[in-house]
């Protein structure tokens, strides 16, 4: 599902879009930093602060989130799905490490803290023809 | 009547126009620019059609919109509202988003994202408006009003 | 088969790939080769730093060693900044650097202006209800406005040795290939600096053991030179105090035969007293330093005839002496009165001799020495409390002595009986009182020494003497009339007397 071609644009280079929707059927968008690659057909989001995505998320695990290659600009739209959320392990590590290493530096590490690494499956990965 | 606070990031912001179906599957398109009326709660944000084919079918079908508008200082907001129309822009509004988007294309390039590509991303005009009669506005700047809700 | 324009391309494409590949190899070895070279820690960084901008075209790079609290690292060595940096701290935990020496794995950032914006916005919020969740801003040492950074981890068994650095002003500018090589180039770089720390470590220990070495053979100098000024010290010291002593129990204490506790024990002794007749008269007449020299002078050479004898001399109390003989050491009973004996013998010819002397110096008193010996079995040996011993004698034997001392003639030696008995063989004596003493239940036979006998033994020689009107011949072994002969002498005595008396006038 996930190529070569589409890493560039998991690195968090440049903000990503995500949108959700609640059970009663209410859409929500939002702007992160970084859609993280896990393997060919996961991804993963980091998880910080309680807000209405992870809520919706919570009600309806569907979600779809746009990543953009910063050197070119193309634009990809994935449609996932929430599977689990991880607190441990080398990718937990990978992100906590970035978030600790940017916050530490403003000395914000005791505001930021990472709950978990939320993980998605890909459903489907396209093209966005800009 | 849209609080004046909004109107910067509305008209200047870098925006994203979101839906679902009545399936409840999510979906977004990219926004550059935007018009309003803030007395009559109404916005026009400004789309690709060729790009926003879903979130036009799903506003058709069940018309519950969100709309994520920021500038480059981290100012946000979340506007929901429900879709009254997707119609031309009018000459004002499409000068004014080429503003907006040279505007986009100089800062991405003083950032080091590298130029031609940051023009291909803003360079094409958008070409239609979705109208949005705005019900609640919620604050989306980072930090711990995130999410709080904004009286109007 | 058609090989078609895009294969030859892909072909092309594989082929300088590889070709890059094996240059990066060989960069890799040229560059360990050189740092390899030296044992030298500042010198090991710094080329590697230099050499990694040469090759590669990192232009910003720094390397830092985690010193021993493990709580910080110090920047060792740095290239392409405009403050040297050298001995900058950074906490393990903060920034980029910290968070990889806590972790111990590599970070690649690539755009860090961007989330530090972000994190900028965010604290502005935070400031304004949360404050006390923020900690100090803390300044690290790199790139102000750095964008893109590789940051790893140097290990060598597992063990963080410190990290290596690199960063850059452009956004996104280092791959996974810059990853490896950097990699790469980090662990020769701490294997390098292991080596040469371990040498560094090598040269101080042998730098520390030559010292040890210098200070122990100086402390052994020291040593020999302090026991040899303490042992003069002590020498002396004992020269001091043997004045205070008899020499017999001087040597007794040294020589450890003599135990330095209240111990006594009773043995057979010959006991001498002596004292000078009307030397307390003198007291008040002499000034005090002519008393002083006299009786230093009498005193020092009634000791020399005592020590002669090997009496041991108990004590002066002024004028008057103590001296036993048979402790420490013995010679029999007998010996030991006949020495005694024959030692106040010497000290009346020594006393006569001296009288001549203190006249001759303007003492006109007479002093005349008075002299008692007894032998029997006394107490002898350390008397006092615990921490002041007198070696001395006592009992009724010395109560006896010193009776027979004070009821002695002027230069006369008035003995026992017990010590007649002893010394009798040897010494002419006659008989004198009885003396009643003190402990004694029947009073005491005394006797006076006369003379050695071995003067009398002289007597029996045979005297020839001859001169022009006069000759003289004495046989005793064929005399008869002695009587006869002794009026014949006495005569002609008196003639010869009358004859001077005539030729005079």
């Amino acid at each position: 599902m996930i190529q070569e071609e589409h890493l560039p644009a998991m690195q968090g280079m440049f903000p990503s879009t995500f949108s959700t929707c609640s059970n009663e059927g209410e859409p929500n968008t939002t702007v992160i930093s970084q859609v993280w690659y896990v393997d060919e057909e996961h991804v993963a989001l980091s998880f910080q602060f309680f807000s209405k995505t992870r809520k919706n998320i919570a009600e309806n695990p569907f979600g779809y989130v746009s990543i953009t290659n910063p050197t070119t600009m193309d634009m990809y739209g994935l449609e996932i799905e929430f599977v689990r959320s991880e607190t441990d392990g080398d990718l937990f590590d990978d992100m906590d490490m970035k978030l600790q290493a940017i916050a530490s530096m403003s000395g914000m590490e005791d505001v930021f803290e990472l709950k978990a690494a939320d993980i998605y499956k890909v459903h489907k990965i396209m093209n966005i023809p800009i | 009547m849209i609080p004046e606070r909004t109107f910067e990031v509305i008209t200047a912001g870098f925006g994203h126009v979101g839906s679902a179906s009545n399936n409840k599957v999510p979906t977004h398109t990219d926004s550059l620019g935007a018009s309003m009326k803030p007395d009559k709660d109404e916005v026009t944000f400004f789309v690709r059609e060729s790009l926003s084919q879903q979130v036009l079918a799903n506003l058709e079908e069940n018309g519950r919109a969100t709309v994520f508008t920021g500038v480059a200082s981290h100012e946000a907001y979340q506007f929901k509202g429900h879709f009254l129309e997707a119609r031309e822009l009018t000459e004002d509004e499409l000068q004014a988003s080429s503003k907006n988007r040279t505007y986009f294309i100089e800062v991405m390039s003083e950032m080091g994202l590298p130029r031609p590509a940051v023009e291909r991303l803003f360079g094409v005009a958008p070409d239609i408006g979705i109208t949005i009669k705005i019900e609640e506005i919620f604050v989306q700047t980072p930090g711990p009003d995130a999410g709080s809700k904004l009286p109007f | 088969m058609n090989s078609t324009k895009e294969d030859n391309v892909e072909n092309n494409e594989q082929e300088s790939l590889l070709d890059r590949k094996i240059r990066e190899v060989e960069l890799i070895k040229e560059v360990s080769t050189q740092v390899n070279k030296t044992l030298d820690i500042n010198l090991i960084a710094n080329t590697m730093l230099a050499l990694m901008d040469e090759h590669f075209g990192f232009k910003h790079s720094m390397i830092l060693i985690l010193d021993d609290s493990k709580e910080h690292l110090n920047v060792l060595a740095t290239y392409g900044y405009d403050k040297d940096g050298v001995g900058a701290k950074v906490k393990v935990g903060v920034g980029v650097i910290g968070m990889v020496a806590k972790r111990k794995k590599l970070m690649r950032m690539a755009n860090m202006r961007m989330q530090m914006s972000y994190m900028q916005a965010v604290k502005k919020e935070v400031v304004k209800s949360n404050s006390e969740k923020i900690k100090e801003t803390v300044t690290l040492p790199g790139l102000e406005n750095v964008e893109s950074q590789v940051a790893i981890p140097m290990q060598l068994d597992d063990e963080l040795v410190g990290v290596f650095s690199v960063e850059s002003k452009e956004l996104n500018v280092f791959d996974k290939e810059d990853e490896l090589i950097i990699t790469i180039l980090a662990n020769q770089t701490a294997s390098a600096l292991q080596h040469a720390n371990l040498y560094k470590l090598e040269q101080e220990r042998l730098a520390e053991l030559n010292t040890a070495h210098t200070e122990l053979a100086d402390l052994n100098l020291n040593l020999e030179k302090k026991v040899e000024e303490r042992t003069a010290e002590l020498v002396e010291l004992s020269k001091k105090l043997a004045k205070y002593f008899s020499p017999q129990v001087y040597d007794s204490i040294f020589s450890g035969k003599l135990d330095v506790t209240i111990k006594t024990q009773r043995k057979q002794l010959t006991i001498f007293f002596s004292d000078l007749q009307g030397f307390t008269e003198l007291t008040e007449r002499l000034e005090p330093e002519v008393l002083t020299e006299l009786l230093t002078n009498y005193l020092t050479e009634m000791s020399k005839i005592a020590t002669k004898w090997g009496g041991t001399i108990d004590k002066f109390i002024g004028d008057a002496m103590l001296v036993f003989f048979g402790d420490p050491s013995s010679n029999g009973s007998k010996e030991d009165a006949k020495n005694c004996v024959a030692m106040a013998d010497e000290m009346l010819e020594k006393l006569n001799e001296i009288r001549k002397d203190w006249l001759d110096r303007g003492v006109s008193k007479t002093l005349n020495a008075r002299m008692g010996v007894h032998s029997a079995v006394c107490t002898v040996g350390n008397f006092g409390s615990q921490d002041r011993l007198d070696y001395t004698v006592i009992g009724n034997g010395v109560n006896l002595a010193s009776r027979l001392e004070s009821n002695s003639e002027a230069n006369k030696i008035l003995i026992s009986e017990d010590t007649y008995l002893l010394v009798n063989e040897e010494f002419e004596c006659k008989e004198r009182d009885t003396i009643s003493v003190k402990g004694f239940s029947y009073p005491v036979k005394t006797y006076e020494i006369i003379g050695k006998r071995s003067s009398i033994v002289a007597v029996n020689q045979p005297l020839h003497e001859e001169m022009p009107g006069f000759s003289f011949n004495y046989n005793p072994s064929e005399l008869s009339d002695s009587d006869r002969a002794i009026k014949l002498m006495s005569d002609v005595l008196k003639r010869l007397e009358k004859q001077k008396k005539f030729n005079k006038s």
